[in-house]
């Protein structure tokens, strides 16, 4: 995976995670949906900046969200259209809330403190030890006094839930369990979306 | 055609799951060449795959950084309730003028949600809230709960609402740390000891600082310009992200991004119009330090530094204390900031000339005491509340 391009991800449309999240809630009203919409977002986007960085990388995010959600909503005729729309003419304003943005080697790492703050207890502690003093999946397992399979698990979950904090998603946030999605294996593609 | 305008039957979640794996598996000390092409595969794949590798990668890569901000915590120990656990931390209901506050200390518990109760009203009212308010809060370090989202209708409910002053105070104790989001989305972050009002209006977003020192990011809104008083003066922002310290009646300003403008406090029925000088406003760009007087309010000290050089004096963010060829009793007023246990430099002009650098955590008192008495020749004395440092 190219560094560059990854970083460049991250910094420029990663970046607008809680807005871009709360955009789509605003205008979706399935909230089981709303993470694998964001999902099918960054993908559009991804595939696109993978053949040329859009120049205004935000910009293309909201255009390619709202396309998203106006072909779901044809399709599952639940939003009407019209409300789509006036959430598009919002998009400054949501967009102005995201602090995210600019944010400074000191702000990333107040954020990430923030976030590993609010981590469970155990999540916390394995990922201290695995990323902080360096011990092996082995060394944590033996110093816990569980499986090393165990050990992987809370450290997936730390490392997904970690996540979602540092990107603001409320959802994580608030009941500290990572999400589910119940309707995942109903999820509409669409190969005609437009761009 | 590519793979994710397929039929696609995996969930999100099991995708993230899959990337995370990988992400760890490639930590391990046994990654082969072999196990790379098998990422590399699966990351080619499908595109959703290399968006969940991106965005857990992108997180997990800086989680080393966490290391600096726990700087001084003894080795081998995983953090414990952790870096935002202060033991000075309590939370505490400020009401302004609300002389029926209750004083609401109680004992801290660093994860668990914090709930408003409103003395009164029945305890049945209490509510975990998810946004700001507009009337009494309630601070925790660890974890801040949104009190009082709907505390204007049990209030109004209660019959308080036409006393209401109007804004939101928030206090942090000694030791203390808290962020808070604000309704017009911006956050402001105390630092210990401080107290602020917030109060926001259709034409102006105002915070008093009354004492002590917060950080401000502030959400872009030109109609609604956000004002800082404290002491005799204003900052004045639109959007950007500044801090405003006040001590010993002085005001300190440090702008990491965009820029304010600084101005006197227009003093009602006070002097004369023309004492408060509109042109005696300055405008501090990004990098800029600027130290008034509260005494003399013509003098400005306005020193122009990069941003990270400002970054680093507001390591208090992450609850750290930077010190970098500091003199000693300069050291010893920083971490007498953060704990009730005061430390007191003996005038021995060896003492006060001593030069210190380091990083701690604002609470690792100890770690920096037991620094000075093997480094420095320190020796300290308990003397109740204060520790008295002298000469070995």
């Amino acid at each position: 995976m190219d560094d560059d391009f990854a970083a460049w991800f991250a910094r420029e449309i990663l970046a607008h995670e809680a807005a871009l999240t709360r955009y789509i809630k605003h205008s979706w009203a399935a909230r089981g949906e709303i993470a694998d919409i964001r999902q099918e977002v960054y993908a559009k986007v991804l595939e696109a900046a993978e053949r040329q960085r859009p120049t205004q990388p935000k910009a293309f995010l909201y255009a390619t969200a709202r396309n998203l959600l106006i072909d779901r909503a044809r399709k599952h005729r639940v939003v009407p259209i019209d409300r789509l729309q006036e959430t598009d003419t919002q998009n400054v304003l949501i967009d102005t809330i995201t602090p995210e943005r600019n944010a400074t080697g000191l702000q990333q790492l107040l954020h990430l403190t923030q976030a590993f703050e609010k981590l469970p207890a155990r999540r916390r502690e394995v990922l201290w030890m695995r990323k902080i003093e360096d011990m092996s999946q082995k060394e944590i397992a033996s110093r816990l006094g569980v499986t090393e399979a165990t050990v992987e698990a809370h450290l997936i979950r730390a490392m997904r839930h970690l996540t979602d904090l540092f990107y603001g998603n409320e959802k994580a946030g608030a009941g500290g369990e990572l999400q589910t999605h119940p309707d995942a294996t109903e999820v509409h593609h669409d190969p005609k979306l437009r761009r | 055609m590519t793979p994710n305008s397929e039929g696609n039957s995996t969930s999100v979640s099991n995708i993230e799951q899959t990337a995370a794996a990988w992400l760890l598996r490639r930590e391990a000390i046994d990654w082969s060449p072999a196990d790379q092409i098998q990422l590399d595969r699966w990351l080619a794949q499908n595109s959703s795959h290399r968006v969940a590798y991106i965005r857990l990668q992108s997180v997990w890569q800086n989680t080393p950084r966490l290391k600096s901000v726990a700087a001084g915590l003894p080795q081998g120990v995983p953090p414990p309730g952790l870096i935002e656990r202060t033991p000075f931390f309590s939370m505490h209901r400020v009401a302004a003028e609300d002389s029926a506050a209750p004083g609401g200390l109680e004992g801290f518990e660093p994860l668990a949600p914090i709930v408003v109760r409103d003395a009164n009203c029945s305890p049945d009212h209490t509510r975990e809230f998810r946004g700001p308010g507009q009337t009494g809060c309630v601070l925790g370090a660890a974890r801040i709960r949104w009190p009082l989202a709907a505390g204007l209708l049990l209030l109004a409910a209660c019959g308080g609402w036409y006393f209401w002053p109007g804004g939101t105070t928030y206090t942090t104790q000694v030791g203390g740390r808290a962020t808070v989001p604000t309704k017009d989305g911006s956050t402001i972050t105390l630092n210990t000891a401080t107290q602020l009002r917030v109060r926001l209006t259709d034409t102006e977003r105002h915070v008093t600082l009354n004492h002590g020192e917060a950080y401000f990011e502030v959400a872009r809104d030109p109609k609604r310009p956000f004002v800082v008083s404290a002491a005799n003066k204003r900052v004045i922002a639109v959007g950007t992200k500044f801090s405003v310290r006040t001590e010993d009646n002085q005001v300190r300003v440090s702008v990491t991004e965009g820029t304010v403008r600084l101005e006197e406090e227009a003093q009602r029925g006070g002097r004369s119009p023309e004492n408060l000088d509109h042109e005696t406003a300055k405008l501090l760009p990004a990098g800029t330090v600027a130290v008034t007087s509260a005494t003399e309010p013509a003098a400005v000290r306005v020193r122009r530094e990069d941003v990270p050089a400002v970054e680093q004096q507001l390591s208090w963010l992450t609850g750290s204390i930077v010190l970098a060829r500091t003199p000693l009793p300069e050291a010893i007023a920083e971490f007498n900031r953060y704990s009730t246990r005061q430390l007191v430099l003996e005038s021995d002009p060896a003492l006060q000339s001593t030069v210190v650098g380091g990083n701690f955590r604002t609470n690792n008192l100890d770690g920096f005491l037991r620094l000075l008495e093997q480094g420095f020749g320190v020796h300290a004395t308990q003397d109740g509340e204060r520790i008295i440092l002298s000469r070995k």
